[in-house]
């Protein structure tokens, strides 16, 4: 038994790894794009099915969003970024969990400099997207990044640089700078606080499988789908949370 | 630095690979499902609005007609109760009118009986006074004898009917 903090790399496109946790990202995305295009192919006054289920959860979202911001315009301008994060993470949390996930693979003679050298080495063909720190942190920069461009957007360059960068007093310079080093912690934060909480999962369920591989885990798969939620609220809600900060004048 | 990054399996292109699919999906959703969803929650929303403002504006008109309505019931009956008032008095008129001049009717005919009366028995009274002298002239007669001639029997006639 064995659980890598790094993502299994299965092959190379042009130049680009292809890793587990990359595929696991492109099923989701493809399932959230399908989801949508049976969603709204064919739009009713009165909804049903699956348009039910769709509105239903992006009213939820929507109403969410307008809570924090209290503001309609702002309530659309940031919907679309913290909608996707959500119903990303969770649907990348839950796929996770899905039998196949970490179990589907094959075995591979471990290359030099790898773990378990020399030996054959059990590779999964998917997992959780989010048990991989290259996915959070992107997602995490993503949200950063969102951030300072809506907060640019909002309140100009001038004005929203003033907040890192300030000479009028010594106070506010290192106060600027405090900001800007809280805006790489705000990353790493998010990254690493999805990634942990992800992987941990994972762990926790590769160990009670190898200890008792019936019943006992299912407890712990509930308890998964609910980290799996939260990790995703969270980080929907703190993104919003930053949006809202960065385009609101101090 | 670099070591810390590859024990945790940090790839830049990895990280890039995943910002990229992640920024698609968020504008393939904002395209395929957010704009139409949200368009669609925003209509009905208004459109419900728009319904519920006119089922108060139709509920008000009906109050103002039943208004109306109660008004013009209203006023009907007062028309009518005054036409009625107005009937009764006609008719209350009209039968008073109708007793008067039956009154004033039966006293003409009850005054003209009295004249007739008292003509007849004048009449009659002259008539009696007329035959009681010529029974006085025939009784003179027999009791004179028939020597008196046309002249003398008027002349004490008209005598006798002076001194009754």
């Amino acid at each position: 038994m064995h659980v890598s903090i790094t993502p299994e790399i299965i092959t190379n496109i042009l130049g680009i790894p292809i890793s587990n946790t990359l595929i696991a990202s492109l099923i989701a995305t493809v399932i959230l794009v399908i989801i949508a295009y049976f969603a709204t192919r064919d739009m009713k006054e009165v909804p049903t099915g699956i348009q039910n289920l769709f509105e239903t959860i992006i009213e939820a979202l929507l109403n969410m969003v307008d809570s924090v911001t209290g503001d309609k315009k702002q309530t659309y301008q940031f919907f679309p970024l913290v909608a996707t994060i959500f119903i990303f993470i969770i649907l990348s949390n839950w796929l996770g969990l899905v039998p196949g996930f970490g179990s589907l693979g094959f075995y591979e003679t471990a290359k030099e400099g790898m773990h378990g050298n020399g030996h054959a080495v059990f590779v999964p063909l998917l997992r959780s997207a989010n048990s991989d720190l290259n996915t959070t942190l992107a997602l995490a920069i993503v949200s950063v990044l969102a951030t300072q461009i809506f907060g640019i957007i909002a309140l100009g360059i001038f004005k929203y640089g003033k907040k890192f960068i300030n000479f009028s007093s010594p106070i506010t310079f290192f106060v600027g700078i405090l900001e800007l080093i809280s805006e790489v912690a705000k990353m790493v934060s998010f990254s690493f606080r999805l990634f942990g909480n992800v992987f941990a999962g994972e762990v926790l369920l590769v160990v009670i499988m190898t200890l008792a591989p019936f019943i006992a885990p299912l407890p712990f798969f509930g308890l998964e789908l609910f980290v799996g939620f939260i990790q995703a609220l969270v980080f929907a809600m703190l993104t919003l949370v930053f949006l809202k900060m960065a385009v609101t004048a101090h | 630095m670099s070591e810390i990054f590859s024990k945790l399996g940090l790839d830049y292109k990895l990280i890039i690979a995943q910002a990229v699919n992640f920024v698609l999906l968020l504008i393939i959703l904002q395209r395929l499902a957010y704009k139409p969803v949200l368009k669609m929650l925003n209509d009905r929303t208004e459109k419900i609005d728009k319904s519920l403002k006119q089922a108060k504006k139709i509920e008000e008109k009906l109050k103002n007609t039943e208004e109306i309505k109660l008004a013009e019931i209203k006023k009907a009956k007062e028309e009518h109760q005054k036409i009625i008032k107005e009937a009764q008095e006609i008719a209350e008129r009209k039968s008073q009118e109708t007793i008067e001049k039956t009154r004033v009717k039966t006293q003409e005919i009850v005054e003209n009986a009295k004249i007739e009366i008292t003509a007849g028995k004048e009449k009659s009274v002259k008539e009696a006074r007329k035959e009681i002298a010529d029974i006085s002239i025939q009784i003179a007669k027999k009791i004179i004898g028939d020597n008196l001639n046309e002249k003398e029997q008027k002349e004490i006639a008209n005598d006798i009917l002076r001194k009754i």
